[in-house]
């Protein structure tokens, strides 16, 4: 099993830059311990946006997506877990594709036969979001939750016999 | 820690945002469109080594990396008075139309095509991309993900990365192309010119034979006669890297061809009282407004605008194309918006010959690259045609390379203005006497949008949210009276 962690985010935007270094720190440590159980584990960070993610997703069975995001009344610093299927949105007009969310690039692999793999998300509520380096303080703190969060993830996957190349 | 469904949420604020202010009569007074800049980021720059901006500015877009690493990459060679061996200069105009012919086939298929693929007049439920896939078939859709891919497959290869790219360096580039690696860019060369035939064949088929969609691309709603801009080779044919800045009339006459490090003597900014934001415009014609016509300096920049600018394409199939496309629509220069889908496709005919035509040049392989730079720094400017226009960058450094200033110029910045006369134009014609089409309006602004094809996703990138569009009415006394979203 094919199984991509990804962080997206720009680190020159203070707490955007969340799934940027939660990511560099899973691959640190996935270096030092690489999982077996005939998992295939990938970590990539990615700043790109709108159908370039679908470029990285395509060709996985599984993929675990680190993001910082901004809801309507969030904390700073509030995790969220879920599952891309719960983002019932449907397939809204979007006024340009820059902007397209996962659900939209779901839609389009699924509309073309693609592989697009299933997708848990992991975001973390952003405090600032101007430009800058470092995270905030909120967000500093929720990094090692998070980072338990996507190990246990990854400890959930299902273990599979290696399959035939 | 929470379980939650997110609605639509978006880190992209203010975005898309437009202002409509009503008179008395409940008439238009006056529309808006807001487009949001680069705020903070001259701040951020200031103390930092300007040889760290072609890294640095190729974070802050999503989705043109490319055009802000080699914007950065051209300053520095200004910067540092250094020009690049003729290797370099072909090494980074390839790579560059690589990345333009990437950029602009998912534009024509997946943003433009819900307008023209599968038609403005298809229930709202099919203007998407999967009404689009419905309309060009599946083997279509997934050549467009192959050619994409292959294409950002050869960006990384010579960019040595995937995703930032670090090719460029004042004087030249980090390493120089195989011969194997020429040879794969030969054959990507020859599937993307089949593409891009491919594309434009589908565009005559769907789009030109329909007499409806002609008479919309060139219907009043969607034509305003500004300036154009755009970056042009000597023998003023259009160049996505490289040459001078020309700009035409709305007659289509030369007004004026000047090397970037001059622009601040031919572009100025407009502030509004009501917005941050800043309108570009020449300055020899001076700000008359959010008018059009020869007497406003109000200019326009990306495809259409790029063709306008110039005397013809540089390669043999992409000059027939567009030379079809003037008499098409009656002469040069054309003033419709929604033609921009057009000539993006003309483009991308034009962007893959030109990856032939460097590719198959043997000095492209010379192994020497770079010049070091060896003059005292003071101030850099370069300029590039991002896919959506004239993009610029401008360091004022010390004597020791640090950033003191910088102003970058992006592509949708200069487009704004004429933008606005876009929403102008929409508002006036469907509201009247306070009485809005809510679906109609919102439509038809979404259709000028999408041919400019604005991007804000700088310094963003979206998980689960979109950007919504919003509309805002204001009455006479500046009371907000509607807000339309979508």
């Amino acid at each position: 099993m094919r199984v991509l962690i990804l962080g997206l985010g720009n680190e020159l935007l203070r707490d955007d830059g969340l799934g940027i270094y939660a990511a560099q720190a899973l691959r640190a440590e996935l270096e030092l311990k690489p999982e077996k159980r005939g998992i295939e584990l990938e970590v990539l960070e990615s700043p790109l946006s709108g159908p370039a993610i679908l470029d990285l997703l395509i060709g996985y069975d599984r993929a675990i997506i680190i993001d910082a995001v901004r809801t309507e009344g969030g904390r700073p610093g509030e995790i969220y877990e879920l599952d891309l299927d719960e983002l019932q949105l449907g397939l809204k007009p979007s006024p340009s594709l820059h902007y397209a969310g996962l659900p939209e690039l779901w839609a389009l692999a699924e509309g073309l036969g693609l592989d697009f793999p299933k997708v848990k998300i992991y975001a973390v509520e952003a405090g600032d979001l101007s430009f800058g380096e470092g995270l905030t303080e909120a967000v500093t703190k929720a990094l090692p939750e998070l980072l338990s969060l996507v190990r246990e993830e990854i400890r959930r996957l299902p273990s599979v016999n290696r399959a035939p190349a | 820690m929470k379980k939650i469904i997110i609605d639509p949420i978006t880190r992209l604020e203010g975005h898309g945002k437009i202002t409509i202010f009503l008179n008395e009569a409940g008439e238009v007074e006056r529309a808006y469109f807001q487009v949001p800049e680069l705020r903070g980021f001259e701040k951020f720059a200031e103390g930092r080594q300007a040889e760290d901006m072609p890294q640095i500015t190729s974070r802050i877009c999503g989705v043109c990396p490319w055009a802000h690493h080699m914007a950065a990459t051209k300053a520095l060679d200004d910067l540092y008075k250094v020009e690049p061996p003729p290797a370099a200069k072909k090494l980074r105009e390839l790579a560059y139309n690589l990345f333009m012919l990437e950029d602009h086939a998912l534009h024509f298929f997946y943003l433009g095509g819900p307008d023209f693929l599968v038609g403005p007049k298809a229930p709202k439920a099919e203007r998407n991309i999967l009404g689009v896939i419905g309309k060009v078939g599946l083997e279509a859709g997934k050549r467009v993900i192959q050619m994409r891919k292959e294409l950002r497959g050869l960006e990384a290869k010579m960019g040595g990365r995937t995703i930032h790219p670090v090719m460029g360096l004042p004087g030249g580039v980090s390493k120089g192309l195989t011969e194997a690696e020429r040879g794969e860019c030969l054959a990507v060369a020859e599937r993307a010119i089949d593409f891009t035939l491919f594309a434009l064949k589908l565009f005559e088929e769907v789009v030109l034979k329909n007499q409806g969609y002609l008479e919309l691309i060139s219907s009043e709603a969607y034509t305003h006669r500004t300036y154009y801009m755009g970056l042009m080779d000597d023998k003023n044919r259009v160049n996505f890297y490289d040459g001078r800045l020309r700009v035409v009339d709305p007659n289509g006459r030369e007004l004026v061809k000047f090397r970037v490090q001059d622009y601040l003597d031919h572009i100025a900014e407009h502030v509004e009282p009501w917005s941050y934001v800043k309108y570009p415009y020449l300055k020899a014609i001076g700000w008359k407004g959010f008018l059009d016509g020869e007497g406003s300096g109000i200019f326009s920049v990306a495809p259409l605008a790029r063709l306008n600018a110039s005397e013809g394409l540089a390669t043999p199939r992409a000059q027939e194309a567009y030379e079809r496309m003037y008499e098409t629509l009656g002469g040069k220069p054309v003033h419709h918006t929604l033609a921009n889908h057009w000539a993006r496709v003309i483009e991308m005919i034009y962007a893959a010959e030109r990856i032939q035509e460097l590719a198959g040049d043997p000095e492209i392989t010379d192994p020497n690259v770079r010049l070091l730079p060896e003059e005292v720094p003071t101030v850099g400017i370069g300029v590039v045609e991002a896919p959506r226009g004239v993009l610029i960058h401008h360091y004022e450094t010390d004597e020791r390379g640090l950033i003191k200033r910088a102003n970058l110029i992006v592509a949708t910045q200069n487009n704004s203005a004429r933008m606005v006369l876009s929403i102008d134009k929409a508002a006036k014609s469907l509201i009247k006497k306070g009485e809005v089409v809510d679906d109609g309006l919102l439509n038809m602004i979404e259709m000028a949008f999408r041919a400019y094809d604005p991007c804000h996703a700088c310094a963003s990138h979206a998980l689960p949210g979109r950007m919504p569009l919003v509309v805002e009415l204001f009455d006479h006394q500046g009371e907000l009276i509607r807000k339309i979203e979508r």
